[in-house]
């Protein structure tokens, strides 16, 4: 773009709609190639939305949303006053915070340290290990997990040896979070750290170079450095895992809990895969998708404006 | 007095009369009598859609049954062409309720409406289905001719509380699979053998049996599956053999002495059966590991000589057989009647096979050709069709089956074929299960040798169905939903209470907090939804 050119389109945001026409006209290969996604957007994630008038319905499919009854917010009543709304929720909010005070700051001390090997060869080897697990379905993580942790399992094992019961780990209710948290961890550390290892290598080497002369440790060299330079990313990442706090996939938990332990291990979408099973509910389950997703907007909102008053990086 | 009774017998009989009559007259001349479904219905230039299941087994080598060639014969015959949507490998249901959802309808389901809210006939009034009773009247005379042989009370049978026939294409059993009992503990006969002990009849002797399994050094006496997860074994979750000693289900709602429902986890008998559970775990006699054991794990455990015991369907036999032999040459099992308090005692909630399955075919509003679609689905009751189905083509390309002696067989090409992995492999590709109306009892028998028809008689002693409510009542939508509603949240609870009793992490003292609690979340609503279910289903 020439100065001209971003002269003219700073003038023509300023005129609104009007501007907007006459700037299309300007640029129209570049509005043209913003098309898809624009439509892409629309198609699959705006004009969805409409459905979610099912959750003040009864909905049947073959009636459609136009002929379906009317119930105004008894889904969301029902949701509020099982005797377990308050355990599946505080489950799934626990679940996510571990999930974020242990899970999060994993990748980023993994690509720093990464950061200081200094042989290529090792750095690569070991970076491709650790991600190797993220290719792995969540079928076979959760069938290894449960495996390792069967009163002759491996990992029961060395907690034997540390002292602890030798049994059937998953039938202790205090166990389930941090095998879950941990086994997530183990899982996609290697692949959540890509990102960091990214914004690593954009940063000036000639910044580290004056460190080192001006007689910088290399700890030194990383918090005054590596960090800052990560911040915005860190921050950006951090929002929007913070927008995700109330999600919980159930195919893990369904394939890891037992009555049991339902006590820390029942989270809001596997009771409602276990209600929607049997009951064609979609109304239900639409009702409970709409409560966590602005419980998420809530969040992510909060966080942003935090966010943007502590360290001036923001989604928007 | 006498009088009073002759009076009251005469009364009895009149309202029967009155209730029965309008039925009478609705079916008045017996049975429909349509003309012979003549082949072909079309001439190559109609296409039905068909939402069936398909074998795993054939999903190798074919992409739908399409391309099977019993299905090849079929469209060639008929003249009509089908495509197919089968729901993926592992499905749960999500995919027949996302299929229901998407308002894209088949034209054809052969699947169960049983869990749709208010049965095939809520689909019906949903719009989903269409009601078939006057097309099924004028153009399925094979229909008709089955459920004539199988006589009057067939009519109802077929039929939804609303009168609509619920039952066009479904599996037909005889009669007396209904008495056939398919799982039971299965024991390590050299074993017992070995030790000269005798097959256990009453729970004393049962658990004496498993303390000898552990005295004798046995790792796991009894290896079982998690009692809960009826995705991965429905059939022990559904139907737990221990709880049926003291005369209750596991889970479910059952009929009293007076047909009465009651619901299995708030009768006093249930908290015995938790202290008998208790027990075992307790003297180390069950799996330790059982709570997050599945059914496969459980069975490997048997397979592999770790356990004395374990939870079987007859199905199981070969791989328990080959398996076991690797391990331990004398391996051998040994089916073992059911539990009982009493020697003598009969219970009455043990799994047998129902008479006429949950499943069938069922017309959407989205047919264009409904006629068709009957005639199509009439034409698998013929004959022909029944025994290729069951048996395969039979034919030079595919010599499924041959005559010895006046009895059919399956010739090596299905039992030892080299191309193929197994007999179940044969099966799915060249016979077709998912198109099957009838139950053919010489097909399933020629698969099983002395050890498993033992088996089906020794689990099948002492036992009936009496406590067990209808399979094929419906409850209305808004029943439906009410009942969900409730049965949801007590399930969640009456699991969680069940397994810590038994595993001793709360006291069985709990039991009676867990009565009230269940009784707090309006039990009483869930078995008047049942009764009105089962009334209704006894009115038809």
């Amino acid at each position: 773009m020439t100065r001209t050119h971003q002269v003219a389109a700073r003038g023509s945001m300023r005129k609104g709609i009007h501007g907007l026409a006459d700037n299309i006209r300007r640029h129209p290969v570049i509005y043209l190639m913003a098309l898809p996604v624009v439509v892409y957007y629309i198609v699959f994630h705006y004009a969805p939305m409409y459905g979610l008038v099912i959750a003040f319905q009864r909905y049947v499919p073959a009636r459609g949303i136009m002929r379906s009854k009317w119930v105004g917010i008894e889904n969301f009543v029902k949701f509020f006053s099982d005797m377990y709304s308050g355990r599946i929720i505080r489950n799934t909010l626990l679940i996510n915070l571990q999930l974020l005070v242990f899970g999060f700051p994993i990748p980023i001390a993994f690509a720093v340290l990464m950061n200081e090997v200094r042989r290529q060869r090792a750095k690569r080897l070991i970076q491709t290990v650790t991600y190797m697990p993220h290719f792995i379905s969540s079928v076979v993580i959760c069938g290894i997990f449960l495996d390792f942790t069967k009163s002759n399992g491996v990992i029961t094992w060395v907690v034997s040896m540390l002292g602890g019961e030798k049994i059937d780990l998953l039938t202790r209710a205090g166990n389930f979070q941090p095998i879950f948290v941990s086994m997530n961890i183990w899982q996609e550390f290697g692949w959540d750290s890509i990102i960091y290892f990214a914004a690593l290598s954009s940063i000036d080497p000639t910044l580290y170079e004056a460190a080192m002369i001006d007689g910088a440790s290399r700890l030194r060299r990383v918090i005054h450095i590596t960090l800052p330079s990560l911040l915005p990313t860190i921050a950006i990442l951090l929002l929007m895992r913070i927008g995700n706090m109330m999600s919980l996939g159930w195919e893990r938990i369904v394939l890891m809990y037992n009555p049991l332990i339902y006590e820390t291990s029942d989270v809001i979408s596997s009771y409602v895969y276990r209600r929607g099973l049997v009951e064609f509910n979609y109304s239900y389950s639409a009702a409970v998708g709409m409560f966590n997703s602005v419980c998420n907007v809530t969040l992510l909102t909060l966080a942003n404006i935090a966010s943007r008053r502590m360290n001036n990086a923001s989604l928007w | 007095m006498k009088n009073m009774k002759a009076l009251r017998c005469a009364l009895c009989a009149l309202i029967a009369m009155t209730m029965v009559l309008p039925l009478a007259l609705a079916y008045a001349g017996g049975m429909p009598e349509p003309a012979a479904n003549v082949m072909p219905i079309s001439d190559g230039a109609l296409t039905l859609s068909i939402y069936c299941g398909m074998p795993n087994e054939a999903r190798q080598q074919y992409t739908s049954l399409a391309d099977h060639p019993v299905v090849k014969y079929i469209v060639e015959k008929t003249g009509i062409n089908l495509t197919f949507i089968h729901p993926p490998q592992g499905d749960d249901g999500t995919f027949f309720n996302t299929t229901l959802a998407s308002g894209m309808y088949p034209d054809i389901f052969a699947s169960s409406f049983v869990n749709y809210p208010g049965g095939p006939e809520g689909a019906m009034s949903d719009g989903v289905l269409i009601n078939m009773d006057e097309l099924i009247g004028e153009y399925a005379p094979n229909f008709w001719g089955i459920v004539r042989d199988r006589g009057e009370r067939f009519n109802l049978e077929i039929r939804g509380d609303g009168g609509a026939i619920i039952k066009f294409g479904t599996i037909w059993l005889p009669e007396f699979v209904n008495d056939r009992t398919q799982t039971g503990f299965m024991v390590r006969k050299d074993w017992m053998e070995e030790w000269g002990l005798e097959a256990p009849t009453t729970i004393e002797q049962f658990t004496g049996l498993l303390r000898t399994f552990k005295a004798k050094g046995v790792e796991v006496p009894l290896a079982l599956s998690n009692f809960l997860n009826t995705a991965d074994d429905a059939n022990w979750s559904n139907y737990n053999i221990i709880a049926g000693a003291f005369g209750v289900s596991f889970k479910d709602f059952t009929l009293d002495e007076n047909d009465k429902v009651e619901y299995t986890r708030i009768s006093p008998a249930y908290k015995e059966f938790l202290a008998y559970m208790k027990r075992l775990v307790d003297e180390g006699l069950i799996d330790r590991d059982f709570i997050t054991r599945k059914k496969t794990d459980a069975l490997k455990l048997f397979y592999n000589g770790r356990a004395g015991m374990t939870f079987f369907h007859s199905s199981n036999y070969r791989d328990a057989m080959a398996a076991g032999v690797t391990v331990d040459p004398n391996f051998d099992v040994l089916p073992i009647v059911h539990p009982k308090a009493e020697p003598d005692q009969v219970i009455h909630i043990s799994h047998r096979t129902a008479s006429i399955y949950d499943a069938a075919w069922y017309m959407t509003t989205a047919c264009k050709n409904p006629v068709e679609a009957v005639r199509f689905i009439d034409y698998l009751h013929d004959e022909e069709i029944r025994r290729m189905t069951a048996w395969g083509l039979g034919n030079e390309e595919y010599p499924t089956f041959e005559m010895v002696d006046g009895v059919r067989q399956f010739t090596e090409f299905m039992t030892n074929n080299p191309k193929l992995s197994d007999f179940a492999t044969a099966r799915a590709l060249f016979t077709l299960s998912p198109f099957q109306v009838m139950y053919d009892n010489e097909m399933e028998m020629s698969q099983y040798g002395d050890t498993v028809r033992n088996a089906w008689a020794t689990w099948q002693v002492g036992t009936d169905n009496l406590w067990k409510l209808p399979r094929t009542r419906t409850k209305t939508q808004d029943e439906q939903t009410e009942f969900n509603d409730i049965m949801s949240t007590v399930n969640t609870y009456a699991d969680e209470m069940t397994l810590k009793m038994i595993v001793g992490d709360i006291s069985l003292d709990s039991f009676d907090t867990m009565v009230k609690q269940i009784e707090a979340l309006d039990i009483a609503r869930a078995i008047e939804i049942e009764q009105g279910a089962c009334d209704r289903y006894n009115a038809r």
